[in-house]
């Protein structure tokens, strides 16, 4: 038993200190030397730890990642093209349509189109160079005509720049080589395998950028309402409750049915914004209810705890409040219905292009291959890989998310700190 | 009681009514009338009959008419069908949505409470793990998916249902039954966390105690407790069959309100797409009613305000 006597008793220096026996600054080096000893874990680390103890919700992580990598490098990989247009021309087109999944070694002349048109390019360009001045107009725009011939048109859909240069890379290690059609072909003889991976990118896409609308939609008007509070509160909400009560895909139907006509369709593109954009804004715009109640919940509950009002009696800002300790505590609820949103948001787009209403035919998305797998499917013959491939891949990114979500959510819940 | 419903009237017409400006202006804003087509009428004819169609007022008097109407449950004749006003439509399409979506219902409940009460009993039990793992499939797969490998497995490899087509109870159970599958899994989990949490209670001990068998404590004492996630889930469940039947009811061919709205979406068929969303609201909004009402009869702790 120690006594407030045996305390004193004690000489100084004898290292590690109790706290609340301190007698000079020598006392206050030794517990602040303790104290960076001692590792605390934050709520991050605790909750990374937890997950990395979840199997399943790991194999999800490392799936999507894998996925998304993908994703992103489908114009780099020896793949064949996705569009039909080039392979329709050369001999082998008949027998390549509906084929079954096979290892048969397949070649395509994708390397002396491109070489052509760069030569016809780099003349055109010469000329230019030596001509007249006042014939240059003229040939710059033999050019820009030139360029809309660009061989990667066809075969790869209008390609961005990046994507271009991806795909000169491609051809430039790979040549004409190309995965052979181990998923089979469709019916206008493209390549399963590549239109997969193709669709991957603006499947993930549509999933990732609408969510990102939607969140920071729902949280900007969540924190305000929350924030605020009183009557601006009580309206936002009401709102939100009408919002609620209407069967909004329907009212998305309606709206991008209106959206494609073809009038607005123009108006809209001459502002460069493309029918996925619209897409992207649209899907955005209306699934940021939920995220907006639930970071309106948390941050009224937040609003009023001991460590807000410890951070404003020291005299810091509203800024720092809301920066320092209303966002990080709001954090983890908005990651977890995140990581729910995506696949929702995903599994709609899926649901619209597969009703033709979505992303339309020259681009590629999951749910428009399951859409056209179906389509062919018939009492004769069953093309059993055409649906099978593209709805694997939507199934298994949609279970993967499910279950990322579900790990995170465990993760993340504080109650769980320091606990297993 | 009587105050609660009304206030949900009040919350209907106020949803309705916004419903109903949001669309018509935007379809208004969409150029073109319902008279343009490819053959151009002379300019004379297509104002007389603008004139006689009172398209030719100002907007905020036609809308005033539009929404007289709308009142009346007249939404007017259809762009793009001959022969048919909105009304019609959603006559006929309706007894088809609505039995598919009630035979989904069933399905959805009936497998979801007996896996659910089944999984929760025989906890960790090879059942349980089945069913769950059945109930996660069955979330995660978007229904169109299900519905295409459904129809290669039942339709073409194993013939024993057909594959489209309406008017026989064996034409619409696959289709139900796609369109049902994710909720039968909600349902299924939902009705296991809850039976889970009720078994471990003081009035299941004392039931036991009293000398009942498990069957008699699960059906009568049990279940009614665990019911009530499921309850308040079939507000959200409603609003998924309403809207998985538009993709159902198009794979299956099914002539329905859902596949009629599709068809109304790609070929530009305002009137009858506005209709339709009303009339979906309106169903929502009844549903939703219908739920919370039902789940103060089951749990008597429950008020309705």
């Amino acid at each position: 038993m120690v006594t407030p006597d045996s305390h004193r008793d004690q000489t100084p220096g004898s290292a590690p200190q109790p706290p609340g026996k301190i007698r000079d600054l020598n006392d206050y080096a030794g517990l602040i030397a303790q104290a960076d000893q001692q590792q605390g874990i934050s709520h991050w680390q605790d909750a990374r730890r937890r997950l990395k103890k979840n199997p399943v919700a790991m194999i999800s992580l490392w799936y999507l990642v894998g996925v998304s990598v993908l994703a992103l490098l489908t114009p780099l990989l020896p793949l064949q093209s996705p569009q039909s247009i080039g392979i329709s021309s050369s001999p082998q087109s008949q027998d390549r349509k509906l084929q079954a999944p096979s290892w048969d070694k397949v070649e395509f002349d994708l390397q002396a189109p491109l070489a052509a048109y760069d030569q016809r390019v780099a003349d055109l360009r010469q000329q230019i160079a030596a001509s007249q001045i006042t014939e240059q107009p003229e040939l710059a725009q033999q050019l820009q005509v030139l360029e809309k011939s660009h061989p990667f048109r066809k075969l790869w859909n209008e390609p961005g720049l990046v994507t271009r240069g991806m795909i000169r890379c491609r051809l430039a290690v790979f040549g004409d080589m190309c995965i052979p059609s181990i998923c089979g072909t469709d019916i206008l003889g493209r390549d399963v395998l590549s239109r997969v991976l193709w669709g991957s990118r603006v499947s993930l896409a549509v999933g990732l950028v609408a969510t990102l609308v939607s969140l920071l939609i729902g949280v900007t008007y969540g924190a305000i309402s929350g924030y605020l509070g009183g009557w601006v509160d009580a309206l936002m909400m009401r709102i939100v409750d009408v919002i609620y009560s209407v069967p909004f895909i329907f009212v998305v139907i309606f709206l991008i049915t209106i959206l494609n006509e073809d009038t607005i369709r123009t108006r809209l593109d001459s502002y460069g914004i493309d029918q996925i954009m619209i897409f992207f804004l649209v899907i955005g715009a209306l699934y940021w209810l939920t995220m907006a109640r639930v970071v309106r919940g948390q941050v009224l509950s937040l609003k009023n705890e001991a460590f807000i009002d410890a951070a404003r009696t020291i005299g810091a800002s509203r800024w720092r409040i809301i920066q320092r300790h209303l966002l990080p505590n709001v954090m983890g609820i908005v990651i977890v219905y995140l990581t729910l949103t995506i696949p929702a948001v995903m599994r709609f787009e899926a649901f619209l292009s597969f009703l033709g209403l979505g992303v339309s035919p020259p681009d590629v998305s999951w749910g428009l291959l399951v859409n056209e797998g179906l389509t062919v499917i018939t009492p004769v013959k069953i093309y059993y890989w055409l649906v099978t491939f593209s709805g694997l891949a939507l199934a298994l990114t949609l279970f993967a998310l499910s279950f990322l979500g579900d790990g995170l959510r465990d993760a993340l819940d504080p109650r769980m700190k320091n606990r297993d | 009681m009587i105050w609660f419903l009304l206030k949900r009237l009040g919350w209907m017409v106020l949803t309705l009514w916004v419903v109903f400006t949001t669309s018509f202006f935007l379809m208004r804003a969409v150029p073109g009338g319902p008279f343009d087509s490819e053959k151009k009428l002379p300019a004379a004819i297509k104002r007389n009959i603008e004139k006689r169609y009172q398209m030719d007022r100002p907007l905020i008097e036609q809308y005033w008419s539009h929404l007289w109407a709308t009142m009346r449950c007249d939404f007017g004749p259809s762009y793009k069908l001959e022969d048919y006003t909105v009304n019609d439509v959603i006559g006929q399409g309706f007894p088809v949505s609505a039995s598919l979506g009630i035979l989904a219902m069933t399905f959805a409940l009936s497998l979801g409470l007996v896996s659910g009460v089944v999984s929760a009993v025989l906890r960790n039990s090879v059942y349980d793990v089945s069913f769950m793992v059945a109930a996660t499939i069955g979330i995660a797969v978007p229904n169109f998916v299900l519905a295409s490998l459904m129809i290669v497995l039942f339709v073409f490899f194993w013939p024993v249902f057909p594959a489209a087509g309406w008017g026989e109870l064996r034409q619409i159970i696959l289709p139900a039954l796609c369109l049902g599958a994710p909720f039968a899994g909600y349902i299924s989990r939902l009705t296991r966390t809850g039976m889970l949490e009720v078994l471990g209670l003081d009035y299941i001990r004392t039931a036991y105690a009293k000398g009942l068998t498990t069957r008699e404590v699960v059906i009568r004492h049990a279940l009614r407790g665990a019911i009530l996630p499921v309850v308040s889930y079939l507000g959200p469940a409603t609003a998924g069959i309403l809207t998985g039947s538009l993709v159902l009811e198009q794979i299956f061919a099914l002539p329905g309100m859902g596949s009629h709205f599709i068809e109304a979406a790609t070929q530009r068929d305002y009137t009858l797409a506005m209709g339709m969303v009303m009339v979906y609201t309106f169903l929502l909004f009844v549903m939703n009613t219908l739920v919370d009402l039902s789940y103060s009869m089951i749990d008597p702790r429950v008020e309705v305000d």
